[in-house]
């Protein structure tokens, strides 16, 4: 019985009406039940010459095979279907059989189980006949008559593959169940509009050593924020990202204060998760805890690791919030500081996993303006089709600091976004054209409607004010230094630019002088540069002599 | 760069091969007074130089500093200027800062790159 596994055929003849029944004895009365059975591998034979079928049988139960033979297309159907295909880790299948031949049998176990290997067996010995049963995804064929060792090594072979496609199956299998259960514990679908969050989440593969995880303890004005990037990006990155990530939030829900977290998973890394002797193996987390007093704007902060998040004014002034510590999992006694800000009203956090950083740079244009595309596009394909060359995780949050901050009649006139924040040093002057294409490349990144001529005014006025500001401002010196931003205001569709040096200014008004004659541009007798600045901007102002310059441009 | 003084409308002819801007105005600036100081120019007295822009797509302060020089030589020899130019960004440069009232623009036909 378990020679034929469960099955037993019975052809009628009393009648002479030729039919076959198959009867099955309940599995459990016939699977091997030692466990060193339930280790064999079990081979589908389907071949309708009886003596072929024997043979093949007898030759692999004594290699130490199960076996199930079928002598038609509909039985070795009837059995497929029966036992799971998975039960399966070979099939032998005669071509040429009464019904549907062999390899209308293989399409439909390819449909059954794409892993499951087959060879065929034929007395054609016809090329084209051999290609289509290789096409139709036999692994090898075999001429009639078998030659037993060539049928011996061609099964080792088949079951062999067989057992490397169902591993990556089931690899991805795991990693897609791991990243959809990170997907899940992300909780986009509990945020809601007027909750001033915005999350980009991008994996690279099915699962992600990236999380965020927003919550709010109930009765509290606190959101309370927590964002991590896992080391590796492997399996075991995810997967300890996930227990990170659910471990977190019951931590949260039990209302541990982020020093607390911080403690127990620095501990819980580097002396029980971390132990395995192979350096490769250590696991670390770079994460940032963030708990918002919404009405207050008070934000404590503590950070191990992550990037460091970015508060943003309603003019699009970025600071870089604290410093940070290691990540957890380095050394155990890592003590985590609490830095306290108070947030300007109006303001919001950029917060980003180093995927982003790299990305960008990779891709040859600024961070911020990467960020503000991605957040701008709410559609996940479009942000996938931006991401398309991505090599890492990556995570971009916005979060409203006090979302009621920007409602109302007024929010209109609020809201400048950073697109271009850098520092650049006085003797980098020769580098201008390298920075200029950064800068258009960021500007057309974050703003890809953004009219040609208007983007010419733009970077030829950036040139010009930056060169000033390191060859006049910084007097072309390595250690002074310029800074460069440029914000987006969205809903009044303004570019604003801002260059400030370290120096004294140059003193000349007419860059903002009203007098008609004081403006009069004749390149005889202006620096043609100052004539730039003061025609192709909306709108221009000075401060410090010059030494602070803000062009407006509305695009 | 290609440069050729033209003896039959004694016209110096320059082709600027890109944009004129900070870091490459030096070796332009050699160029074109390389062309206009050339014996050549200055025995057949040259009465206009022409400049082609075509394939600029950008000039900054640098290179319309580098321009009001070459005009500034040009009025000391009683020649004019003349500058073939295709960008549209350019040509409104040219017209907000008034260097087409002092240079004679031909505006060449846009190409698609």
């Amino acid at each position: 019985m378990a020679f034929r596994f469960g099955a037993v055929r019975v052809r009628c003849q009393v009648c002479a009406g030729g039919h076959v029944y198959s009867i099955f004895i309940p599995i459990h009365a016939v699977l091997p039940r030692k466990q060193e059975q339930l280790q064999q591998k079990r081979i589908l034979i389907v071949d309708d010459d009886t003596v072929t079928r024997s043979i093949l049988t007898r030759t692999l139960e004594r290699s130490g095979y199960l076996t199930c033979a079928a002598a038609n297309a509909e039985e070795g159907e009837v059995m497929v279907n029966r036992f799971g295909p998975r039960n399966f880790s070979c099939a032998v299948v005669d071509y040429r059989m009464p019904g549907r031949n062999g390899i209308e049998f293989l399409t439909w176990l390819r449909l059954q189980d794409e892993t499951l290997s087959a060879i065929m067996l034929t007395g054609e010995g016809d090329k084209q006949l051999v290609a289509k049963i290789l096409r139709e995804g036999a692994v090898d064929y075999l001429d009639k008559p078998v030659i037993i060792p060539d049928f011996k090594q061609s099964i080792a072979n088949a079951l062999n593959l067989t057992n490397q496609r169902r591993k990556l199956v089931d690899t991805d299998s795991a990693a897609e169940a791991i990243g959809q259960a990170q997907l899940q514990m992300l909780g986009l679908e509990n945020i809601g509009d007027t909750d001033g969050i915005t999350i980009c989440f991008h994996p690279m593969h099915q699962a992600s050593g990236d999380f965020v995880g927003v919550f709010r303890p109930e009765g509290s004005n606190c959101l309370r924020v927590i964002a991590g990037d896992v080391s590796g990006h492997d399996l075991r990155a995810a997967y300890f990202s996930t227990f990170a990530q659910g471990a977190l939030r019951g931590m949260m829900q039990f209302n541990a204060s982020d020093q607390h977290i911080f403690k127990f998973f620095n501990r819980f890394l580097a002396s029980e998760w971390n132990t395995a002797p192979e350096v490769s193996n250590l696991t670390s987390i770079a994460l940032c805890g963030l708990e918002i007093d919404q009405q207050s704007r008070r934000i404590k902060l503590i950070n191990g690791g992550f990037p460091i998040p970015c508060l943003i004014d309603r003019e699009g002034t970025v600071s870089k919030l604290g410093i940070g510590s290691c990540p957890l999992g380095w050394f155990d006694d890592e003590n985590f500081e609490i830095d306290i800000i108070r947030a300007p009203e109006g303001s919001f956090l950029y917060l980003w996993s180093d995927g982003l950083e790299d990305y960008a740079e990779h891709q040859g244009i600024s961070v911020f303006a990467m960020a503000h595309r991605l957040l701008s596009t709410p559609d996940p394909k479009d942000q996938r089709e931006i991401l398309r060359d991505a090599i890492d995780d990556i995570m971009v949050v916005k979060l409203e600091v006090n979302p009621e901050d920007n409602t109302g009649e007024e929010s209109d006139s609020t809201g400048f976004v950073p697109l271009l924040h850098k520092k650049f040093a006085g003797d980098e002057s020769h580098l201008i054209d390298r920075s200029q294409h950064w800068i258009e490349s960021s500007l057309k990144y974050a703003v890809p409607n953004i009219d040609a001529e208007r983007l010419y005014d733009l970077v030829l006025c950036t040139r010009e004010a930056l060169l000033n500001a390191m060859v006049h401002g910084c007097a072309s010196k390595p250690d002074r230094f310029c800074d460069l931003t440029a914000t987006f205001n969205p809903s009044r569709k303004v570019v604003r630019i801002r260059i400030e040096d370290s120096g004294s200014g140059h003193g000349d008004t007419y860059l903002t002088a009203m007098d008609p004659e004081l403006r009069d541009p004749n390149p005889l007798d202006r620096h043609t540069g100052f004539i730039l600045l003061r025609e192709l901007p909306d709108n221009i102002a000075t401060e410090r002599g010059g030494a602070v310059v803000t062009m407006d441009f509305t695009i | 760069m290609n440069q050729n003084y033209d003896p039959s409308d004694r016209s110096v002819q320059i082709v600027i091969p890109g944009d004129v801007l900070s870091t490459n105005v030096d070796s332009i600036r050699a160029a074109i007074f390389d062309a206009i100081e050339s014996d050549e120019a200055l025995q057949g007295g040259y009465e206009r130089i022409c400049l082609d822009l075509t394939a600029a797509k950008m000039i900054d302060s640098a290179g319309l500093n580098l321009l009001v020089s070459v005009l500034k030589v040009a009025k000391s020899r009683q020649a004019s200027v003349i500058a073939k130019i295709t960008s549209p960004h350019i040509q409104r440069t040219f017209s907000f800062t008034r260097l087409d009232k002092l240079i004679q623009v031909e505006k060449a036909e846009t190409t698609t790159a």
